[in-house]
């Protein structure tokens, strides 16, 4: 049975290294996702999300809302992606729910993805507002965060959750669409 | 505003496929892991954490673009309890000298916490320090040796 977010926090508070390590593995793809959409180089994008953890070391004893970490960690890492962005001259401007950057950044390589859909895909996911990203990155988990975690952390009304979600998997499908290929999978065609 | 069920059964397998590609196409790299999981070991324990107040390269409001001062050495300013650093960074490359006040006075060991490791120093009687250290991630926990105060600053890039 899967210990519960407020556990592991409990306990990596204590210094209990597996617990830790749970909490890196539950959400470590997350964050690495969130800090690779902003366009930062590969050392910045390392240095980002490692500043990241070690900001959720700090407040291990202070997380009021264990079971919104997937957005804490979220919201910290823009933060810290957003900084260096800053250190490096490359935003133009940011809001709650944007960053214009001065250019696009290193290529995101689809070289390791086989199929065409799947590199349509992650062309498309690459295509989508920031927001648009981060939300589909938490709605991603497992299992899936509920709409009142998701809002909170992310400083959102609840209700706008919905809709928000269903407009950025329209963007998603009209950028696959685009590319000619159709979302989402047919039934018959899973392996 | 309630989902349609139908929406739902529609999105979940573009979802996991989503999920699936962004595992293929662009995974966490190993290095990144192991270093997220050894992140642990600099927990603060007693230590307060000496919050970032302010810092020359950002600005209060999301706006850039244009760097805070004009090319003279990074400033920054942390403040936990009463505890007050303040530290001047210069460098190029990866290379960082970072110069150090700290208040109140007394007798001061600071470690610089960072990408290469740990480095142990003494603060002077005015409570001033210089440390040689690497871009990336910092922090520094200072222990005053004649007071129950350890305060660590709140990691940053360097």
């Amino acid at each position: 049975m899967a210990l519960t977010n407020h556990e592991l926090l409990a306990a990596a508070a204590a210094g209990d290294q597996p617990a830790w390590d749970a909490l890196v593995e539950r959400y470590g793809n997350l964050v690495w996702h969130v800090a690779r959409g902003f366009r930062l180089d590969d050392v910045d994008t390392q240095d980002a999300v490692q500043t990241t953890w070690l900001h959720l070391v700090e407040q291990l004893d202070r997380i009021r809302e264990p079971q919104a970490l997937p957005g804490w960690l979220a919201t910290t890492a823009r933060r810290e992606c957003l900084r260096l962005l800053r250190q490096r001259g490359r935003v133009v401007t940011a809001d709650d729910a944007t960053v214009d950057l001065a250019d696009a950044g290193p290529a995101v390589d689809e070289g390791l993805l086989r199929e065409e859909r799947d590199r349509a895909l992650w062309r498309a996911f690459a295509t989508l507002r920031e927001r648009c990203r981060t939300l589909l990155l938490l709605l991603m988990g497992d299992p899936p965060q509920a709409y009142a975690v998701i809002g909170e952390s992310l400083g959102l009304p609840i209700g706008s959750i919905g809709p928000t979600r269903a407009r950025c998997l329209d963007q998603l499908r009209t950028a696959l669409e685009g590319s000619g290929i159709t979302a989402p999978a047919r039934a018959s065609d899973e392996r | 505003m309630t989902t349609d069920p139908r929406d739902d059964a529609q999105d979940a397998p573009l979802l996991a496929d989503l999920a699936r590609v962004l595992g293929e196409a662009d995974p966490a790299p190993p290095d990144t892991v192991l270093a997220a999981r050894s992140a642990l070991a600099h927990r603060a324990l007693d230590a307060e954490i000496a919050a970032l107040l302010t810092d020359s390269d950002s600005s209060d409001k999301e706006l850039a673009g244009v760097r805070g001062t004009g090319g003279g050495p990074r400033q920054l300013s942390f403040a936990g309890g009463v505890a007050v650093v303040d530290l001047e960074v210069e460098g190029e490359g990866r290379a960082r000298l970072v110069r150090g006040q700290c208040s109140p006075p007394g007798v001061v060991d600071v470690v610089a916490r960072g990408a290469s490791g740990s480095v142990g120093i003494v603060a002077d009687d005015l409570g001033q320090f210089v440390v040689h250290a690497a871009a990336g991630p910092f922090s520094l926990r200072l222990s005053w040796r004649d007071e129950p105060r350890q305060v660590d600053t709140e990691w940053i890039v360097l």
